[in-house]
């Protein structure tokens, strides 16, 4: 049940009359957001909510063992047992034929002739989403930062809760439990930026749809393409997946404020950034808040005196976290790369000289250049394999002017440029200018008609949200 | 406004008396639940029931000003035609296929010269564009259901049968037209029955059914993509990048300005029944034929048909129908072949007669490999003998040679339509004839 289908703007309409005017107790709307979730969750297979519940009851029982114990000890053998679950579930659904094929890799790569197979394992919509929240509420009522729960339905609630249930953002516990528990009544502004928030979600949603298109041409296309071409396919993909994953997100955290639930924003304007460290600030906040506060953290972060080791580690798991698939391994190593280069560079003394500096050339170059970066990082990302990435990324730099262009590739290119920065123009105003939408809603409401439009009228069916793989 | 979003961090650390706590308790801004639930509604309401309004002013306009952009609008109209050609007292001819019927049967031309031959009959031509035989299957059986609606039945039908489209290549051509195509042609029905099947699909084809008069997104993206792809082939191969010379540019320039005047003369001549993309009473379903055109029209006529003759454009359009249609190899997809076999039965039920036709194929430039004849002479076979209808063969027919065709496969305006029609109407007299007899009889045995 895509957010942008007729199906999922039924069940929307459905799920919110009954909420509004029929479940208006906090237990019965608890009972009613949990069974709406679980439908929606089952729009995608049903088969796999007992995993959902059992990820939820352990934590739920897990998080109550913590908060009633005072020794340390058991307090961690709790923990663990929390952790070892969720990694489990991960590890079993996710990465078993990962591991497979790779220790069948490394055994034919040194001549041995042994057939491992592959287990018929489907991969549960959401899993990396909610196993991370449901750990997430563990870890901090072992920290002391959040108290267990008594009650379990708010808790199943939370973590079901179907806006952010299968690609986040990935929240913490005390972000949105007790929200979940007392359900508060929106404000005519949560509902203006709700809707601000959706129609922004859809309008780039579409948009992401559209520049499939090109990027599909250079990442599965077999034709061999000019470099003019080559770049469109690498820049169409940045603005697809930002366009996917930012307006999934967006969609998510509009439908929750219609309903009063304040989820913080996921992405702020990341090609924007100036610098590898800075993008990670502005893209899947939830995520890189995730792996900062639970991994960074716990291993040390700055203070040990292994900051490159620590930020290593985290990017590479941060990597696998988002595919079962050695591609994803060295996109999270490239990252950890070029973010410690980055720290790097900014404790010499040219990086320093230009701390607190503000020329505007140099932000302009910095712009550019972090663009570049994360534009390579995603060939990584996209590509079949590490060979077909490397490949890409030599023609990129070498390349083969022999092969002609399409007609029109240049205008293509330019419309795509275009398309990334304008989207992001929006998503800056958005929130740049919040208090203004809000106090002039009424011009703001054609925009939203125009959106709205533009969202009907332009789709495919069969584009499917890009991180419900994850 | 991240911040003041991401507040709700300290909004309410803690749950233990929330079971007891009512929702829709006024909040900081004096917004009771249910107001704000009813401004939501009536805010929804306004911005959407807005969108589908815009959305379907801008698709109106696009068919209005653009013709058939989206492949729909002639489908629509014949659906909407249905009741009035099973009303026809006459005894009426249907002419059922694919763009080859559209564009190589006049039904004036062909009534005319059963008339010389002394028969009456009204034909119509129900040939659309970008067929399958799933769609066509559909519209058959709104077909059947007009005539019984009517009480009448169809003097005869005349089907089209074009093996190309038959291929497992036609089968998953074009995917993005399926939804709106079946969304028109599909009863209410039978888009019900779809609930228990696929509840997703079942969603989007109320919506192109109710609220979007036919016209799915993926039609308009897909026919978005399909336009670049026209755009970019008017200056090179999208293909083989191969860059136009100077004197074959000059040609499809040409082509185009007569493109041009030949559409303002048929705005001008015939500003109603002009428009190709609308199923017409007035031109019993027909296009515009030579004989309804000034002479200075018909020049242009014969001068875009030469234009179009050109041997790289008919090679492009071989090109276009290998892709689309397999038309060299003939490898043919079961489901179609039933489908169609199903469209014979579903006439049947609704026609005195019934006969197959074979349109003319262009020999200058469709010439199917050996092993792909012999699979076709093989489908012909079972086509005749599991629908026991007889098929009458133009194919390979001697009156046929390139200059009676504008493309690849179509049959052209100035020549090859208007031989075909009366080729059809000599060929189809006697099941005319039959079939009037037959009436006579039903008629006498009347009380």
């Amino acid at each position: 049940m895509l957010f942008n289908t007729p199906l999922f703007f039924g069940f929307i309409c459905v799920f919110f009359i009954l909420y509004s005017f029929v479940f208006t107790q906090a237990v019965s709307r608890a009972v009613f957001v949990l069974i709406s979730s679980l439908i929606f969750y089952a729009g995608w297979d049903f088969r796999f909510i007992p995993l959902l519940l059992f990820s939820g009851v352990v934590d739920y029982f897990v998080a109550n063992g913590i908060d009633k114990t005072a020794d340390q000890v058991r307090k961690k053998r709790l923990l663990m047992i929390s952790i070892a679950t969720n990694l489990g579930i991960l590890a079993i659904f996710k990465y078993t034929n990962f591991m497979v094929e790779s220790v069948q890799d490394t055994l034919t790569f040194f001549g041995a002739d042994v057939s491992l197979g592959s287990l018929n394992i489907v991969l549960p919509v959401g899993i990396s989403f909610y196993t991370f929240q449901s750990m997430s509420y563990t870890i901090d009522v072992y920290r002391g930062e959040t108290h267990a729960r008594k009650n379990f339905l708010p808790f199943i609630t939370t973590l079901s809760f179907f806006p952010q249930l299968v690609a986040g953002p990935i929240l913490r516990a005390r972000q949105i439990l007790p929200q979940i528990e007392r359900f508060p009544t929106p404000t005519i502004d949560d509902v203006k930026y709700g809707f601000v928030l959706i129609t922004m979600g859809l309008f780039k949603k579409n948009i992401a749809d559209l520049l499939a298109f090109p990027a599909q041409s250079l990442f599965s296309g077999s034709e061999p393409l000019s470099w003019l071409e080559t770049v469109t396919g690498v820049v169409a993909f940045a603005g697809q997946i930002y366009g996917d994953f930012s307006g999934y997100s967006d969609i998510a955290i509009g439908l929750a404020l219609i309903i009063g639930i304040k989820i913080p924003l996921n992405f702020k304007t990341p090609y924007f950034a100036v610098s590898p460290v800075d993008f990670w600030d502005r893209w899947h906040i939830s995520l890189s808040g995730w792996l900062r506060d639970y991994l960074y953290i716990s291993l040390g972060g700055n203070r040990t005196g292994h900051k490159i080791r620590n930020i290593y580690i985290t990017m590479l798991l941060g990597g696998l976290w988002h595919g079962a698939a050695w591609t994803f391994v060295v996109w999270g190593a490239y990252h950890g790369t070029i973010i410690a280069a980055t720290h790097k560079i900014r404790a010499t003394k040219i990086g320093q000289y230009f701390k607190d500096k503000n020329f505007k050339l140099v932000t302009l170059f910095l712009w550019v250049f972090t663009f570049y970066l994360i534009c390579i990082g995603w060939i990584f990302f996209r590509a079949e394999s590490i060979g077909d990435a490397l490949s890409i990324i030599a023609f990129l730099h070498v390349p083969d002017l022999s092969i002609a262009s399409a007609p029109f590739a240049g205008v293509i290119l330019s419309l795509v440029v275009v398309t990334i920065f304008c989207i992001h123009s929006l998503d800056y105003s958005i929130i740049r200018f919040r208090e203004g939408i809000l106090k002039r809603f009424w011009l703001v409401i054609p925009l939203l008609i125009i959106g709205q439009t533009f969202v009907i009228l332009i789709g495919e069916p069969g584009y499917e949200f890009i991180y419900f793989q994850f | 406004m991240n911040s003041s979003i991401s507040n709700s961090d300290s909004t309410n650390s803690d749950g233990t008396n929330s079971d007891s706590t009512r929702s829709d308790g006024a909040s900081s801004a004096g917004f009771s639940s249910k107001r704000a639930a009813i401004y939501t509604v009536v805010l929804s309401t306004i911005i959407l029931a807005s969108a589908v309004v815009l959305m379907n002013v801008f698709t109106y306009l696009a068919e209005k000003n653009a013709g058939d952009v989206f492949g729909v609008q002639r489908i629509r109209s014949i659906v909407q035609s249905l009741d009035y050609m099973a009303a026809t007292d006459d005894p009426s001819v249907i002419m059922f296929g694919s763009s080859l019927a559209k564009e190589g049967f006049s039904p004036r031309h062909y009534d005319q010269a059963l008339m010389q031959l002394g028969v009456s009959a009204t034909s119509f031509n129900v040939g659309v564009g970008n067929m399958k035989p799933s769609y066509q299957l559909l519209l058959a059986k709104r077909m059947r259901e007009a005539y019984e609606r009517e009480g009448q039945k169809a003097g005869l039908s005349i089907i089209e049968f074009t093996p190309f489209l038959t291929t497992e290549a036609r089968q998953v051509f074009r995917p993005f037209m399926t939804e709106q195509v079946t969304a028109v042609l599909m009863s209410s029905d039978e888009v019900n029955q779809i609930v228990t099947q696929d509840l997703e699909q079942y969603a989007r084809m109320l919506s192109i059914k109710y609220l979007r008069n036919g016209v799915s997104a993926e039609a308009i993206t897909g026919g978005i993509r399909y336009l670049i792809g026209v755009v970019q082939m008017q200056t090179a191969n999208a293909a083989t990048r191969e860059v136009y010379s100077d004197e074959y540019q000059q040609r499809i320039d040409e082509r185009k300005a007569l493109q041009r005047q030949l559409k303002q003369h048929i705005a001008r001549e015939h500003p109603l029944t002009g428009k190709s993309q609308v199923w017409n009473p007035t031109t019993q379903g027909g296009l515009i034929d030579m004989t309804d055109l000034s002479e200075e029209a018909q020049e242009v006529v014969r001068k875009l048909t030469m234009n179009l003759r050109d041997p790289k454009t008919l090679g492009k359009g071989l090109d276009s129908r290998i892709e689309c249609c397999d038309i060299l190899e003939l490898n043919f997809n079961e489901q179609s072949i039933n489908e169609f076999l199903a469209i014979v039965e579903e006439f049947k039920s609704f026609s005195r007669e019934v006969v197959i036709v074979m349109l003319p194929s262009n020999p200058m430039i469709t010439q199917p490999h050996p092993e792909a004849l012999v699979r076709q002479e093989a489908l012909i076979k079972r086509v005749t003998q599991q629908s026991g209808v007889p098929i009458m063969n133009y194919q390979q027919h001697a009156e046929f040679s390139g200059e009676q065709f504008f493309d690849a496969t179509h049959l052209s305006m100035d020549s090859g339509r208007l031989e075909f029609s009366e080729l059809l109407a000599q060929a189809t007299a006697k099941y005319l004839r039959t079939s009037l007899e037959k009436t006579e009889i039903s008629q006498r045995r009347r009380p």
